[in-house]
């Protein structure tokens, strides 16, 4: 009853008009955004986030979440349509898609993806509301050996399922520890590695970074590959699926959005190890294995409504616990601390009215996106037109204003053309970049709880052993770090 | 029990600096530089993989490889004349530069959107949202 009660608050703040108007506009340029070949929902959130320094924090935070689930639909439009994935979550989708659309059968794909995306994240945005309080009542137990074990486990988790070397994700994830400890030392009050740059005292800002690893990187490699000028010139019926169809998917959609949801919730796994997780059941579960990558509708549906029902999934530990598990989230979370809002367990309690409207406005963004998805298709597909270079422009261009408006310095804009050269270098390595930015992000957190834990045990690690929920996730951060690399072994062995 | 197993004693508060996190950290990226080192040699990359490998093949392609490192010196080249010359001058000479060069547009073509986009984000944040962007010694 509290929840209704606490959603109907969230509604009441989500549905005034000025609000309102944010959300759909977030709705928008995400479904835009998504539709680009390119541009990633965490690239959007990254450069678009300056626009909201003005805002309050709940319009910012629902201008961000409506990007953020406008872009995990709009990937998968020009994936069905075109076999262009506009996002990495999308790209599983055009294997069944592009085939229907070559069958003549693209609305039905669309029609589908679009209901499915609606389920999913109706359904995790459910998830979302009956675990977040929960969640947190349990974390606000939580002391800092438990908060150390749980950034630890996140840490493991992001390192080794983001990356499909286990040692390319390690490096990747200490870069990302390595960089957290620039700044003023919190303990005793000393520089450390800013080399006498002011600036530097407050810590590499991780918004900067990821604007540099994620737009100015992605700008330069777009360069290197025509996307643009590829049009969908064919026919758009069939958009509302029939009866027989919507039977023939519902199994998949059920199965996509649970799924999706609870990899969601896992930090590392995201959006799109949930899409392809979902197609791989499919495809083996179908009937039909006849049919699957050359149209099989059930291979749509489901990888469709994971990677809508992860992005809501990923919200859970962030609103909850203020641990992002993916690079939108981090971002999110970098958004709210702009604001001055500390994520954590306290969030609930704190600023209920900001997270039940975000809640509520995550209702209302998927309604639009439905809307959108099947009235604005043919307009959407028309952002295709856009020139490779005129974007890449734009994007560099926005880069360095949003990077500026961070503190009003260049020495953001300089850390942004940094790590783009860092950023472009790890792509073409093969090194993932998501554990660089959320180490960076969870670093600090981690080293602030190791030293309050050394300080409540006298400076003894025994107090890790002794507390049971600590152990646990320890002995699971562990298991998650090395079971890929044993796994591994015994499969090398067994050839 | 678990209270009196032989734990490190390299965590005693009086020891802990702000210098200890970062050591461990150094040390852990170290020891990952060596595994990758000593995996790369005994797993090398087989010559089906790099062939279907985007990135590996547009970095082969001198044409892509000359955009990218034009279109990266250009906008180096912006963010080095920004503080002298200010926002909407650096970016419109970047922006016209980068067409002409890397989109080889046309003249016509480039100095329209040159001068669009640093006024569209100049009205965002320099008007809209009062973000005090770099001026030149002309005032904008």
């Amino acid at each position: 009853m509290e929840i209704f009660s606490n959603l109907m608050m969230g509604f009441s703040v989500a549905l005034e008009p000025f609000n309102l108007m944010f959300i759909g506009l977030g709705q928008l340029i995400g479904v835009s955004i998504g539709v680009l070949p390119g541009i990633n929902a965490s690239m959007a959130v990254a450069v678009l986030l300056p626009l909201t320094f003005g805002l309050s924090p709940e319009a910012s935070l629902l201008f961000l979440s409506g990007i953020y689930m406008g872009a995990m639909f709009g990937g998968s439009i020009t994936s069905i349509l075109l076999r262009v994935p506009g996002t990495s979550t999308a790209a599983v989708i055009a294997l069944d898609g592009y085939e229907m659309t070559r069958q003549g059968r693209a609305g039905l794909a669309l029609g589908i993806t679009a209901i499915g995306s609606w389920v999913a994240g109706t359904f995790s945005v459910m998830v979302l509301m009956s675990l977040g309080p929960w969640l947190s009542t349990v974390a606000l137990a939580f002391g800092p050996p438990e908060y150390f074990a749980l950034i630890f486990l996140g840490l493991s988790m992001i390192t080794s399922l983001g990356s499909d070397s286990l040692v390319k994700g390690l490096i990747a994830g200490a870069l990302g520890l390595l960089l957290g400890t620039v700044g003023m030392d919190t303990g005793v009050g000393v520089s450390r590695f800013t080399f006498g740059i002011l600036e530097l005292d407050n810590g590499v800002s991780f918004i900067a970074v990821l604007i540099g690893m994620f737009a100015v990187s992605q700008s330069l490699l777009n360069l290197e590959r025509s996307l643009s000028h590829l049009f969908y010139k064919g026919k758009m019926t069939g958009l509302l699926p029939r009866l027989k169809d919507l039977k023939e998917s519902m199994g998949s959609i059920f199965r996509g959005t649970v799924l999706g949801t609870f990899i969601g919730m896992l930090p590392g796994a995201g959006a799109t190890a949930a899409a392809f997780m979902s197609y791989s059941i499919e495809a083996r579960i179908s009937k039909h294995p006849e049919r699957v990558g050359k149209g099989e509708i059930k291979c749509v549906a489901g990888p469709g409504s994971a990677d809508n029902s992860a992005a809501g999934g990923a919200l859970v530990p962030l609103l909850s616990l203020g641990i992002p598990g993916s690079e939108t989230t981090a971002v999110l979370l970098g958004a709210l601390m702009i604001h001055g809002i500390r994520p954590g367990p306290m969030l609930f309690m704190q600023h209920s009215k900001l997270v039940w409207a975000t809640i509520a406005s995550l209702y209302i963004a998927n309604c639009l996106g439905l809307v959108l998805a099947t009235a604005g298709i043919r307009p959407l597909t028309q952002i295709l037109k856009l020139p490779t270079p005129v974007m890449s422009a734009f994007i560099l261009v926005m880069s360095v204003v949003g990077s500026y408006s961070l503190a009003n310095s260049m020495v953001d804009v300089w850390i942004v053309w940094i790590f783009g050269v860092i950023g472009y270098l790890m792509k073409h390595l093969r090194i993932p970049v998501a554990p660089v930015i959320l180490a960076l992000v969870l670093g600090p957190m981690a080293e602030k709880s190791f030293r309050q834990t050394m300080y409540m045990s006298d400076g003894s690690l025994s107090i890790f052993a002794t507390r049971p929920i600590t152990i646990v996730m320890l002995i699971l951060g562990l298991v998650s770090l090395f079971l890929p690399f044993i796994i591994s072994i015994f499969s090398g062995r067994k050839k | 029990m678990a209270r009196r197993l032989p734990y490190p004693k390299f965590a005693q508060v009086s020891k802990m600096g702000p210098g200890d996190f970062p050591t461990i950290i150094a040390v852990m990226l170290a020891i990952f530089s060596v595994w990758l080192f000593v995996d790369t040699f005994r797993h090398p990359e087989k010559k089906g993989e790099a062939k279907n490998d985007d990135d590996t093949k547009t970095v082969k392609n001198p044409q892509a490889r000359r955009d990218i490192i034009t279109g990266f010196g250009i906008f180096t080249g912006m963010l080095v004349i920004m503080p002298f010359v200010g926002f909407s001058l650096a970016a419109s000479v970047f922006v016209c530069a980068f067409l002409l060069v890397v989109g080889r547009y046309k003249f016509h073509v480039a100095i329209p959107i040159a001068l669009l986009i640093p006024s569209l984000l100049w009205l965002i944040f320099g008007y809209l949202l009062t973000v005090p962007l770099p001026k030149g010694p002309w005032g904008f």
